[in-house]
């Protein structure tokens, strides 16, 4: 839990960590999300990168530090350390392969098992602009996220469709995890202050991205 | 002339015999006419060129052309010609007709066969193939090292060959008519004769344009040996004792370490290797290479580099086809580069199936991407040059069973950061230990900072970190310097970027500026390729060899939640290839007690041996290494003893480890649950099963047979498996027999 319990106006330090198969998409969704790119060129992902974007939720400002991992197995080996002790994580699948959906089931046991609840999960599945080729159903994959306590999205970081929201959503579980969390503390120890819950606004700081048409 | 034509046949016979005496004389049709040539001081080659007919005139001067750069051109035009040879007529018959024998001799004399009515047909499949190869096969005419001389010869031979029908045309054939002995023999003496002249023409025309041609030839080779042998001055100039040959080729026999030398010297100018070397420099060493390996290259070619795709292979060619497009290279993402990735894809393969153990793993595609550029998308030649860098360059498992030597390296480039950049050291250790406690207990492990960085860095030869010029002359260096460049490169780069670390205040802080730092070095915004080069040379020397010896037996901490019971076998796996690793688990102890000794006095020699071969091409270099290598000596001996402690210890557990039910259940306290994420399947070949080992267990009795002699191999048997091994120390490897 890296949330630090500081003075308001509050900052969360939280990290995410992408998760799933080759090639499904995890670096184009980060790069699309924190830079509003689309690379059709970029390099497959070794074992790790890391990117940071700052956003304020109502009057929580919140650093999401952004762990993208590679899709190659062997690249495990050398870091299960950077997903240890993530505050969420999203696991993507290509639409248009139901393998890769598989491998996100992998992904959630692995996580339930190691972090419990702690961890916020959602569940993407990209390239909604190979529509015409889906191989995973949004029922099966809606179903399968509610059956786990996920939340499901399904997004395009070609066309830009829906990468926002993931982000978005994911930050205010995290959020919502991390007050359970103190309340949890402040019960423990009443001595604590109260926090501000309030209702949640959104506020970036960043402007929000221009919605166009795909890229390239 | 109307009048000679009016002259009998028998004068226009003698006439024409004449001629052709004289013809002859000129090309030597036959190959007992050798003698006739006489076409001034030509190069020798050119007379083996002139000893062959007039058909074959055209074909074999190019391969006496190209010969020297070519070898392989076209075996196609080759055999062609010899085709045509053992079909020629040899006898010439006295026949009683001379005007017959005339036209047979003509015939003979135009196409070495007095009834090829097929000339026009295979003269125009050789064009067209000639215009294939032009068009489709751009490597394998690269092949020439003077591609232009070449190209130039072959539009000239087409234009040679369209005069020819022009003079037919011009004598009354029509369009593709075949110069075959009826149309000859309704021609008039005249016309032929003045057939026979522009066969005359054509052939001299032939002759000499080889001779211009090889002259150049002559010419630039000789200017070239000079520019050589000025540069080798020079060079020698710069570096006092040191005889220094520079030249650009290797030349045969014992040349090579010499030429090795010249290149090294090039490399440390300002401004490094000229580019246009690098193909050359590339592809001879790593020729050099798999001229040295056991095997026939000519059959493993034919066995890798294929498109068929085999059952098992299809999930990594799968996986492959997926990266073609993510290198990074701009040549392989277009949607116009089908045939760039279709080679890339095959040089993957062929590499996976070259080395299976190691497959595919990504970060090749980026690796295969540039050298494809360099060779020219020669895939033979990047084939060779990707196996000499992963095999020989690179210490093994870079890229294989858990990528074991990259985390022996991340460490060993911990150690060398802290002892070259202590500040930046404690600084990054400051963070780390901040953002550790920050999460709390719970939190996990933190890896070193800058790994997230360094793996990047060390999977992709800096080939995604730095922009491409840089990246060639790293390489460059890598090449000839093996992979200390690796870690010299990375502290190079690490001491550049420490002014933009030490003021930060979090891990946090720290990935934030790194990432975008390392954009701004992929556009050469922060340095040129001349400063990351020159930084790089300058990197103090430090013994490699050593260093990752001693941190593979004492596995790095905090790089992986491994459990330390895995330390022992990742140990084996590092030092030994994995076929023996089920062996070397049982016999592994014994065999220390034994002959730790003469192992660790080996282990020594090969440092010494290993650190002179990267000394510096100067004397000084070459003194002050000395006077280190006495202080490294001293320094070696102790952590010889160390590694040998270490070695002891582990080799006091291994009983533990392999009596137990399975090798991953480790007898470690403090990370029973600390390996969270067990990645699902396991490469099959780990030798996870236990029941591979009872046999093997060092409990179990063993005979070791040793001699006197240090460097003679050690041999060891097992009575209750009939399983006889043999360690040699020279060599480092056991091997059963």
């Amino acid at each position: 839990m890296a949330a630090s319990a500081v003075a308001s106006p509050r900052v969360h330090d939280f990290k995410v960590v992408l998760l799933g198969e080759g090639c499904v998409g995890k670096t184009s969704l980060v790069l699309r999300y924190v830079e509003n790119k689309f690379n059709e060129k970029h390099e497959s992902t070794l074992q790790a990168s890391f990117l940071t974007k700052k956003l304020t939720i109502g009057n929580r400002r919140v650093n999401l530090s952004i762990w993208d991992t590679a899709g190659q197995e062997r690249f495990h080996a050398l870091g299960p350390i950077y997903y240890r002790d993530s505050n969420g994580a999203i696991l993507t699948y290509d639409i248009t392969d139901d393998d890769s959906f598989q491998k996100v089931k992998n992904w959630v046991k692995e996580l339930k098992k190691m972090l419990g609840t702690d961890i916020m999960l959602t569940i993407i599945g990209n390239k909604t602009d190979l529509e015409k080729q889906r191989n995973v159903s949004v029922e099966t994959a809606e179903q399968y996220a509610e059956s786990v306590g996920a939340t499901h999205f399904q997004t395009s970081a070609k066309l830009n469709r829906g990468v926002e929201e993931v982000f978005l959503d994911l930050s205010r579980r995290m959020i919502e995890q991390a007050d359970k969390q103190d309340a949890e503390k402040r019960a423990l120890s009443p001595s604590s202050r109260s926090t501000a819950a309030g209702n949640v606004v959104l506020l970036e700081e960043t402007p929000a991205a221009p919605i166009k048409s795909g890229c390239c | 002339m109307e009048a000679e034509a009016d002259q009998s046949d028998e004068q226009a016979w003698h006439e024409l015999m004449l001629l052709r005496g004289r013809f002859r004389s000129r090309v030597s049709s036959t190959p007992t006419d050798l003698e006739g040539c006489s076409i001034g001081p030509s190069t020798q080659a050119l007379s083996t060129a002139s000893t062959h007919s007039l058909d074959t005139e055209q074909e074999d001067s190019q391969d006496t052309l190209t010969n020297g750069d070519n070898d392989s051109w076209d075996s196609g035009l080759t055999s062609f010609d010899c085709e045509s040879r053992k079909t020629a007529p040899r006898d010439r018959r006295s026949d009683s007709n001379p005007r017959k024998i005339l036209i047979e001799n003509l015939l003979h004399e135009i196409y070495g066969n007095g009834q090829s009515d097929s000339f026009n047909e295979d003269f125009e499949e050789t064009q067209n193939l000639v215009r294939r190869r032009l068009s489709s096969n751009a490597s394998q005419i690269s092949k020439a090292s003077q591609s232009s001389q070449f190209l130039d010869y072959t539009i000239w031979r087409l234009d040679v060959h369209s005069d020819i029908s022009k003079t037919k045309q011009s004598l009354g054939f029509q369009g593709s008519m075949h110069v075959d002995k009826e149309v000859l023999e309704i021609l008039s003496v005249k016309k032929l004769r003045k057939l026979v002249a522009s066969y005359e023409r054509t052939c001299m025309a032939v002759n000499r344009y080889m001779v211009a041609k090889l002259k150049k030839k002559d010419k630039r080779q000789i200017v070239q040996s000079k520019q050589c042998l000025i540069i080798s001055a020079a060079l020698q100039s710069k570096n006092e004792e040191k005889k220094i040959r520079f030249s650009i080729t290797s030349p045969p026999g014992d040349g090579y370490r010499d030429w090795l030398e010249g290149m090294r010297a090039v490399l440390r100018l300002p401004g490094g290797l000229p580019s246009a070397f690098r193909k050359t420099m590339w592809t001879t060493i790593a020729n050099q290479y798999i001229s040295q390996l056991p095997i026939e290259w000519e059959k493993v070619k034919l066995m890798v580099l294929h498109d068929r795709l085999s059952q098992d292979e299809s999930e990594m060619g799968i996986q492959i086809v997926k990266d073609l497009h993510r290198t990074g290279v701009s040549d392989y993402c277009g949607d116009h580069n089908d045939r760039e990735r279709h080679l890339l894809k095959r040089v993957l393969l062929a590499y996976a199936r070259f080395r299976p153990s190691v497959g595919y793993c990504q970060g090749f595609n980026i690796i295969a991407a540039v050298i494809l550029d360099v060779v020219d998308k020669n895939e033979e030649e990047a084939l060779k040059i990707m196996i000499y860098l992963i095999e020989h360059v690179l210490p093994p498992n870079y890229f294989a069973h858990d990528l074991e030597a990259l985390s022996v390296d991340l460490a060993v480039f911990q150690e060398l950061t802290h002892e070259q950049m202590p500040e930046l050291s404690n600084h990054l250790d400051m963070l780390r230990t901040q953002s550790l406690e920050e999460r709390g207990a719970n939190g996990g492990d933190e890896p070193p900072l800058t790994n997230l960085f360094t793996i990047q860095w060390f999977l992709t030869l800096f080939a995604t970190c730095l922009p491409q010029e840089a990246t060639l002359r790293i390489w460059d260096m890598l090449f000839l310097y093996g992979s200390t460049i690796l870690m010299k490169t990375a502290l190079a780069l690490l001491k550049k970027l420490e002014k933009y670390f030490l003021p930060m205040e979090s891990a946090f802080d720290f990935y934030s500026i790194m990432s975008e730092l390392q954009l701004r070095m992929l556009d050469s915004a922060l340095f040129g390729p001349e400063e990351v080069a020159q930084a790089v040379l300058s990197v103090p020397d430090f013994d490699l060899r050593m260093l990752r010896l001693k941190h593979t037996f004492q596995p790095p901490q905090n790089l992986r939640s491994a459990t330390n019971g895995m330390c022992y076998s990742r140990a084996l796996r590092t030092t030994k290839s994995h076929d023996d690793r089920a062996e070397t688990h049982g016999l592994f102890s014994n065999f220390i007690e034994k002959r730790r000794a003469s192992v660790l006095v080996h282990k020594e020699r090969m440092a010494r041996r290993s650190s002179l071969a990267e000394a510096e091409t100067d004397i000084n270099g070459l003194r002050k290494k000395f006077a280190d290598y006495t202080k490294d000596h001293q320094n070696a001996r102790a952590s010889v003893n160390d590694t040998a402690q270490m070695m002891e210890r582990l080799a006091r557990r291994r009983g533990s480890i392999f009596t137990t039910e399975s090798t991953d259940t480790s007898p470690d306290k403090e990370l029973p649950q600390a390996n969270p994420f067990q990645f699902p399947p396991k490469d099959p070949e780990e030798p996870s099963n236990p029941s591979v080992f009872p046999r093997l267990r060092a409990d179990s009795p063993l005979r070791v047979t040793t001699e006197k002699d240090p460097n003679s191999p050690v041999r060891i048997s097992s009575p209750g498996t009939n399983r006889r091994l043999s360690f040699h120390p020279l060599y480092n490897r056991i091997t059963s027999s």
